[in-house]
């Protein structure tokens, strides 16, 4: 996992529960990098698990709501960084249609280490369906960017999974109904 | 302080450390990025500096593969070479020195690229100091350096300090191209910009593409001549042929003058015998006529009497039967004349129109109505009309000739059927007789020039092999069908004209 997510996880810890949360959960979890994370390297992705864990028994949350929590806060950061990439996206759909041939692209070419999940696109008059593959399995974070990119777009949408790998499916299906 | 303030105190210093760590190793990170950004330049700048320098490899190449299109001699392709390589190798001084070798002496000639303007002093003070021990061994690869003499440094305007660099690379030439050697000669006065692991083999690949122009060019000469000689060669083939369808065609016609002469006399002595009638018919008539007064009425009376006694009414009936057998048979005479002219055309007849081929057979049965009229009995199975794309002199000359064949083949008179039939989408015109037949064994020679079985003085050999060729410039197909002691047939098929 890209130290990116880290410092993003951090600003959201400490905005809503305040440095000391941070600093306690750092000082708490044993973490091989001792919590000293720069955004262009990448760290061991069980870090971020045992942070999720960490904060869902710390706050009594399911680590679903946590992590779809956290891509919804995620999201305006990170489509600053891009916005050059995806200038022509003029609605929620077409920017979703972009994340796979156009942003995924660019951030390897950037970060050839990165780990990136990959989308199959279902498309339909009012919905859009986006097949997530990824051994993170971690469809909830999409669910949260989603969600970011829908307030960002001002576009009201509903996202279901009927499929899931969390419910021992081969992979996951993020249906996006457009309101 | 209380314990609130310190925990908050601690946390921040934490996070300080934390933080300072992370800026500690992003900017070593940093460094590594830059050291790495540095050598990727270096190696994308060496990569720009070899792919150009490869760029002008290939571009010197294909310019010289370029030339071999457009060059029709050597001298022109040495001298495109030359230009191109001194364009590739700008640093240097570039010539060929030629070695025209003939029995008695060898001499060299230099080239020089064109264009030289300024420069061709230097050119020609280089090659004249290099002359006497380049020219020593012309056949071995040399790579060597001088230093230049004082004169050379002044015109070259270096210093005396300087040392040509000298590379001679012999043309090599196969031996088919001639007499042409020599050897191309590169000088560098600076070579610091000559990547010999390079440019060398690029040099050698060059000359490679040299030798196989010359060895083309060279090919392609020789060939040229050769299509020359097989050009005139045919031409005189096709005039010695057209001399043996003249010869051939006077044989059958001396074979055929007797009974021309024959049919043609004929006709003339029955109409001299009629002349002969009608002269003494005539003058019976006079003597009546001339010698009777007319003005009286007894003497009438004595005309009608003398004419009564003469048998006027036969005399008159007689001669118009005599006048007219005299009139066919000098249209009969006409018609031989103009069968025997148009089998005797000596304007080689060559244009090609619509012949009627039933026409032209009853044509050349007419020529050779005198040799078949007491022993042969010819049966005509001809359809009319029977059009082919032909000349009629041309194939009148090959149906005599096939007559002539079975009326020989049957020395004892017999049956020959001629037809003439549309078979299969061919005209199909068969000549059949029951002769003596052909032998296996000379199946083959049939078409052959000078080859009969016939006595020494009775045939020229020619007559098949002649009328083989007229048939073929008519695309008309030849098949024989023939039994010892049965017969032959010949079947000639033509395209018609539908």
């Amino acid at each position: 996992m890209k130290g990116i997510i880290f410092r993003q996880l951090e600003e959201f810890v400490t905005k809503q529960h305040g440095m000391m949360a941070w600093d306690e959960a750092i000082e708490s979890c044993d973490l091989a990098s001792d919590g000293i994370y720069i955004g262009t390297e990448k760290y061991d992705d069980d870090e971020l698990f045992t942070l999720v864990g960490y904060f869902c028994d710390k706050l009594g949350v399911t680590p679903d709501f946590l992590v779809r929590e956290f891509g919804k806060f995620v999201f305006p950061a990170l489509y600053e960084m891009g916005y050059d990439m995806v200038i022509d996206a003029q609605n929620l759909r077409e920017f979703l249609l972009l994340v796979e041939d156009v942003i995924h692209v660019e951030v390897r070419k950037l970060h050839h280490d990165a780990s990136l999940p990959t989308f199959d696109y279902l498309q339909h008059k009012t919905k859009l369906v986006m097949v997530y593959r990824s051994p993170r399995k971690l469809c909830h974070l999409s669910e949260g960017l989603i969600l970011g990119a829908a307030e960002k777009f001002q576009q009201k949408v509903e996202v279901t999974q009927p499929v899931c790998m969390h419910k021992g499916d081969e992979y996951c299906e993020l249906q996006i109904e457009f309101k | 302080m209380s314990d609130d303030k310190e925990k908050l105190l601690a946390a921040y210093e934490r996070r300080y450390l934390r933080e300072k760590a992370a800026r500690d190793k992003a900017e070593q990170q940093l460094e590594v990025y830059s050291r790495k950004i540095y050598a990727s330049n270096q190696i994308l700048i060496r990569h720009t500096k070899e792919s150009k320098e490869q760029q002008l490899n290939l571009a010197f190449l294909s310019a010289v593969a370029q030339a071999h299109i457009n060059n029709v001699s050597t001298h022109f392709l040495f001298h495109s070479y030359l230009n191109s390589l001194s364009e590739y190798l700008s640093e240097g001084y570039v010539f060929i020195i030629e070695t025209i070798e003939d029995f008695q002496n060898t001499e060299n000639q230099i080239l020089y690229p064109d264009d030289l303007e300024d420069t061709f002093y230097e050119y020609k003070a280089a090659s004249e100091f290099l002359m006497p021990w380049l020219s020593q061994n012309p056949i071995k690869p040399l790579v060597t350096e001088a230093y230049l003499d004082k004169e050379l440094n002044r015109i070259l305007e270096v210093n005396q300090y300087n040392r040509f660099r000298v590379f001679l690379l012999p043309l090599h030439l196969t031996q088919s191209s001639g007499a042409i050697s020599g050897s191309i000669c590169i000088c560098l006065v600076d070579s610091s910009e000559f990547n010999e692991k390079i440019k060398l083999p690029v040099l050698d690949s060059s000359l490679n593409i040299l030798r196989t122009g010359v060895d083309r060019i060279v090919a392609e000469n020789s060939l040229k001549q050769r299509l020359a000689q097989v050009m005139e060669q045919n031409e005189q083939i096709n005039k010695y042929q057209k001399q043996l369808v003249e010869s051939e065609k006077l044989a059958s016609l001396g074979l055929l003058s007797a009974g021309v002469a024959h049919e043609i006399n004929n006709p003339v002595g029955f109409i001299r015998s009629n002349a002969d009638v009608m002269r003494d018919y005539v003058t019976e008539l006079s003597d009546v006529l001339l010698n009777i007064d007319l003005s009286s009425k007894e003497n009438i009376a004595q005309l009608v009497d003398k004419l009564t006694a003469l048998d006027i009414n036969f005399i008159l009936e007689d001669s118009l039967s005599i006048l007219d057998s005299s009139i066919s048979g000098l249209d009969r005479i006409k018609e031989i004349v103009a069968d025997l002219r148009q089998f005797s055309r000596m304007d080689g007849e060559v244009e090609h129109h619509e012949v009627e081929l039933s026409k032209v057979l009853k044509q050349s049965l007419n020529m050779l109505h005198n040799e078949l009229k007491y022993d042969y009995q010819v049966v005509m199975d001809i359809n009319s009309p029977a059009l082919i794309w032909g000349a009629e002199g041309p194939l009148q000359q090959v149906f005599v000739n096939f007559l002539i064949n079975a009326k020989q083949a049957m020395p004892d008179g017999g049956k020959i059927i001629v037809s003439c039939k549309l078979e299969k989408q061919r005209m199909v015109v068969r000549i059949k007789d029951h002769g003596v037949g052909i032998a296996d064994e000379h199946l083959s020679e049939l078409f052959t020039p000078f080859f009969t079985t016939k006595p020494v003085g009775q045939g020229t050999g020619l007559g098949l092999s002649i009328s083989y060729s007229i048939l073929q410039q008519h695309h008309a197909k030849v098949t024989v069908d023939s039994e010892v002691g049965k017969g032959t047939e010949f079947a000639l098929s033509f395209i018609p004209v539908l």
